[in-house]
């Protein structure tokens, strides 16, 4: 297995190799054996969204996992009149990645509050490649339980003890 | 109506030896009638040359005599010809025949047979499996009777000849009919135990690959060495076992037919010199004795053929013995036309084993009204679905469809009334039209008025696709289609003026999506060939796939200066693909993005393991051929596992120069250089009413593109015949070549075609986005309601307040029921679940 090609295959810094070096960055992926993280890398596309343009929207199953190389955008929650802003995201982050693993409609909308450049990678891609190594199912589930586990204790630490009504609504890791 | 008759599965195989074609056996046995005197006519000769022309020295009997023989040879074998002609002819008839009856039966075996089997064992015993039972019947008249003919014709004429020699020489046969079966059992069981055992070597070897690692890290190579070796040996002893029983067959077979001979050369020689037998006759009796082999192999083969085929029948027919849970067609009467009253009283549902995923559910529906099953997963919303639509035959309690058991009805009636859309709809591999067409085709093929219904016609499709949200997918679909010249004569002068239109109306707003064809730019969404040639081919040479081995063109690149240039780039991208894709399976998905098709792959495997050994220089001219076909299907846009150099992209724009003036001046006839005046054949229409490309595939910027697209279409009135080609988008097998919505959608869609009185929806837009689930949910609370019943089977709860009647369900049972007011107002569970959902 080769990372970078040998005898000058022009691929010294092209997206695909680029894109290695991104998802390596996440937890969701980084912990992926490099073979299987070489597939999806090869799997995912590039696009560009323009502020005020919708990366996802509330209700959708898109089924995509987005990580922004550049750019900034807002998760919104439809409120009962308005759309309230939840937070914001810049480069760096992944978002989506519990979509990949099945049927899900967002409970949010992500919408680009600057031109956002970002890696997409949509769940029947990644359901295939991982699907072409079973092995690695294990790890998935192990980032995921991480993901979910890593959130909550943050939330507890950072909000829920000076907030009462946030720290009854927390045990998503004990779901 | 079909007759009632024996289900495929309870028929013996000796059912099927007449039922293929009765005269075609009849006629069979009456050659083989005469193939057995023309086999006897020979050994007569034989005696009578030796006995009469020969030893009275008449060379007119003599040419008579052998005369004859050469006539009864020739009959003989073109007889023996036609005889296995029919005979295979009779083994593929019975072979198709049973395929047929078993693929059919199978189709109406209950859902819960699938369940528990996997569909490699369906597919193994339609195609493989019933290929010996067949062979079988086709031998099971011709060979045993043309045998035993053959072997008593002998006989009789041996005892005739002399009956104390006969006796004796035939009386070793006895001896090998004893003999065979008994050595045959052995190599049965010999031939079990081999199988088993190979086997058990095939998983210690594939557990010896995957557990590689743990191997080395713990160096257990004796461990391993020692584990294998043991298997190795016992298989070794037990194909040793068995290839000797085979041989002992064989040779004990052997044996005692030579034994013939050596009886008739001392007793009939004996006979002989006293003179109480002919010269002549011993001379037939040895070739009796000889031609006598013949036959008797053939019957020990049928043998072995009627053990292993019927073993196989037995096993695939009791594999599939499964009754089907409900009647196909109704007997003396039409199907039902129901109005769409449901009434379900103290319905359970209890699995096989044991499991009761329905309990006591009551409720009505009057016709025209609508109902929300709601309620967890696993609380048995789905089998309440299949329940209704007979897909599951409940085991308790009562269902009535317009106070008709639905447990007495037909398979026929339900078809005819209930519409069923689940939550994975299976698309056939077929085009978009054929699967719209799909459950109304299905039903008009099924009714006895069969040619008084219509297939909906193209206003309807349309309206149907509309309804669905499936129409910008179609029309996508249409757009993507490239054209075949001289096909779309009109449509081509229409689609010149839509494409003028839009870069009038819609140019500078569309400059942002796609990458206009220009002259002196390079299209980084195009491939090398299109960025070199900027043109359709018009001569077969000129085609993509014919370029690398087109002398002209070859002579050109390198007049371009681009040969080396182009073959570093296919190496390139050759080595980075079989490094990615290379173990992958041949899936359309992951050769979406790449170059190389699926079928491709293994031969640029073998391409790079030859580079990874010689230089570019040292490859064969169709090793280079490969790796520029590779370069020239390039597209840096959409391929981002290389990229392009910037100098290789001056020399293309150069090179595109070049050609065009090479081209215009030497062979002006092969390609026609893109212009906006001209439509471009080997481009899709989308590319052509752009006179570019669209640099993105992803939804947000079709969406952006759309609405202009389809405003000038309307314009100029080709919107529907672009939908009605859209209609014709193959969707691959399974529709792997759609999207989970589309596949969703298109399955709504001809559910909705079909208008039955009741429409069942299991989940049935789940995988759809927020506007397409309203537009649908909108029309069956306008359209639909007050007509037909509808039983909507939901995992979201935000469009359930206009439905008549809601029931929650959990763990099987009904846990509450009513509009949605009352439940909400009674804080139950309804209440409870909404609120989670927040």
């Amino acid at each position: 297995m080769s990372l970078s090609g040998k005898n000058g295959n022009n691929c010294a810094s092209c997206e695909f190799q680029d894109n290695i070096s991104l998802l390596r960055e996440t937890s969701f992926f980084g912990a992926l054996p490099l073979e299987v993280l070489k597939v999806l890398a090869y799997l995912c596309t590039r696009e560009t969204f323009k502020a005020g343009e919708y990366l996802f929207r509330q209700g959708d199953d898109d089924g995509c996992a987005i990580y922004i190389i550049s750019g900034a955008a807002d998760l919104l929650y439809a409120c009962e009149d308005r759309p309230c802003t939840i937070r914001s995201y810049g480069a760096g982050t992944l978002l989506g990645s519990l979509s990949l693993l099945g049927r899900m409609p967002r409970l949010f909308s992500l919408e680009a509050t600057t031109e956002v450049y970002v890696l997409i990678l949509e769940r029947e891609k990644f359901v295939k490649g991982i699907g072409a190594f079973p092995e690695t199912f294990p790890k998935i589930f192990q980032s995921l339980i991480r993901s979910i586990s890593d959130w909550e204790e943050a939330f507890l630490s950072g909000h829920a003890e000076s907030c009462e009504t946030c720290i009854k609504k927390t045990g998503v890791s004990v779901l | 109506m079909p007759k009632a008759q024996t289900p495929v599965v309870k028929r013996t195989l000796f059912s099927w030896v007449f039922a293929v074609n009765i005269k075609l056996q009849i006629l069979l046995v009456a050659i083989i009638m005469l193939t057995v005197f023309a086999r006897v006519v020979p050994l007569e000769m034989q005696k009578r040359i030796v006995n009469e022309a020969i030893s009275l020295r008449r060379m007119d009997l003599l040419l008579r005599y052998c005369g004859v023989y050469l006539v009864a040879v020739v009959l003989a074998s073109g007889l023996k010809f036609m005889i296995n002609a029919l005979q295979t002819y009779v083994a593929q008839q019975a072979t198709a025949q049973m395929r047929k009856a078993l693929y059919h039966h199978i189709l109406t075996l209950p859902l819960s047979f699938f369940r528990n089997t996997q569909p490699g064992t369906v597919v193994n015993a339609l195609v493989s499996e019933l290929s010996l039972p067949g062979n079988f019947v086709g031998m099971a008249v011709a060979v045993p009777v043309s045998n035993i003919l053959t072997l008593l014709a002998f006989a009789g004429y041996l005892f005739w000849l002399n009956p104390l020699l006969a006796a004796v020489s035939l009386s070793i046969y006895p001896i090998v009919v004893f003999l065979v079966p008994m050595l045959q059992k052995r190599v049965n069981a010999a031939n079990k135990k081999r199988v088993s055992q190979a086997r058990l070597l095939s998983n210690k070897i594939a557990e010896s690959v995957s557990g590689i690692h743990e191997i080395q890290s713990n160096g257990a190579f004796g461990i391993e060495n020692k584990k294998y070796d043991r298997l190795v040996d016992r298989l070794l002893k037990t194909r040793i076992t068995w290839s000797l029983y085979r041989f002992a067959i064989k040779s004990s077979n052997n044996f005692f037919v030579s034994l013939g001979p050596f009886i008739i050369f001392i007793l009939g020689g004996y006979l002989s010199i006293r003179g109480h037998l002919a010269l002549g006759s011993l001379v037939a009796f040895l070739s009796a004795q000889e031609k006598l082999y013949d036959p008797w192999k053939e019957l020990i083969e049928f043998y072995q053929v009627y053990q292993d085929g019927s073993v196989n029948y037995a096993r695939t027919m009791s594999l599939f013995d499964v009754p089907p849970e409900h009647v196909l067609e109704p007997e003396g009467r039409a199907p039902y036309r129901f109005k769409g009253r449901i009434e379900v009283k103290n319905l359970s549902f209890l699995t096989p084993s044991g499991i009761r995923l329905l309990r006591d559910v009551s409720f009505a529906l009057d016709p025209g009204s609508q109902l929300a099953v709601v309620g967890f997963s696993g609380s048995g919303k789905t089998t309440l679905g299949q329940c209704i639509g007979q897909l599951y035959k409940y085991t308790a309690g009562s269902l009535r469809i317009d106070g008709y058991e639905v447990s007495e009805l037909t398979k026929r009636d339900i078809v005819q009334n209930v519409g069923f859309v689940s939550q994975r709809p299976f698309i056939f591999s077929g085009t978009i039209e054929e699967n719209l067409l799909y459950a109304r085709a299905a039903l008009i093929s099924g009714s006895a008025d069969k040619g008084k219904e219509a297939l909906p016609d193209r206003d309807d499709r349309i309206e149907a696709l509309q309804q669905t949200g499936l129409f910008l997918d179609v029309l996508r679909f249409g757009l993507n289609t490239v054209l075949t010249r001289g096909k779309h004569d009109d449509l081509v002068g229409q689609l010149i003026q839509v494409r003028h239109n839009l870069q009038r109306d819609f140019g500078a707003q569309l400059a942002e999506y796609v990458e206009f064809y220009e002259e002196d730019k390079y299209l980084y969404h195009s491939n090398i060939t299109e960025n070199l040639i900027f043109g359709t081919p018009d001569s077969e040479d000129f085609l993509e796939a014919n370029l690398p081995r087109n002398a002209y063109f070859l002579d050109f690149l390198k007049q371009a200066d681009l040969t080396r240039p182009l073959l570093g780039l296919g190496a390139g991208l050759a080595r980075q693909l079989v490094d990615i894709l290379g173990n992958l399976p041949p899936d359309e998905v992951f050769f979406r993005q790449s170059p190389i098709a699926a079928t491709e792959i293994e031969d640029y495997k073998h391409l790079v393991a030859r580079l990874e050994k010689l230089r570019l220089h040292q490859l064969s001219d169709e090793d280079h051929a490969r790796l520029l076909q590779l370069a020239l299907r390039f597209i840096p846009g959409k391929h981002k596992m290389v990229s392009l150099p910037s100098l290789l992209e001056d020399l293309i724009l150069e090179g595109r120069a070049l050609f065009k003036e090479k081209v215009s001046q030497e062979r002006p006839e092969c390609v026609t250089f893109y212009q906006s005046s001209e439509y471009i054949f080997s481009q899709t229409i989308l590319n052509n009413i752009f006179f570019g490309k669209m640099k993105s595939t992803q939804p947000h910027a079709q969406e952006k593109i759309n609405q202009s697209i389809i405003q000038v279409l309307i314009e100029e009135d080709v919107l529907e015949t672009i939908i009605e080609i859209g209609m014709q988008f193959d969707v691959g097998s399974k529709g792997d070549r759609l999207s989970g919505g589309q596949r969703q959608k298109l399955a709504v869609a001809r559910t909705f075609l079909k208008t039955p009185p009741i429409l069942i929806m299991d989940e049935a837009t789940s995988a759809l986005d927020n506007k397409s689930q309203s537009r649908i949910q909108n029309l069956l609370e306008t359209r639909w309601k007050g007509r037909r019943t509808v039983i909507s089977i939901m995992h979201r709860l935000d469009t359930i307040k206009n439905y008549d009647q809601i029931i929650v369900l959990k763990a099987g049972k009904i846990g509450e029921i009513g509009t949605y007011d009352e439940l909400m107002a009674q804080k139950g569970m309804l209440y409870e679940l909404i609120g989670k959902k927040r």
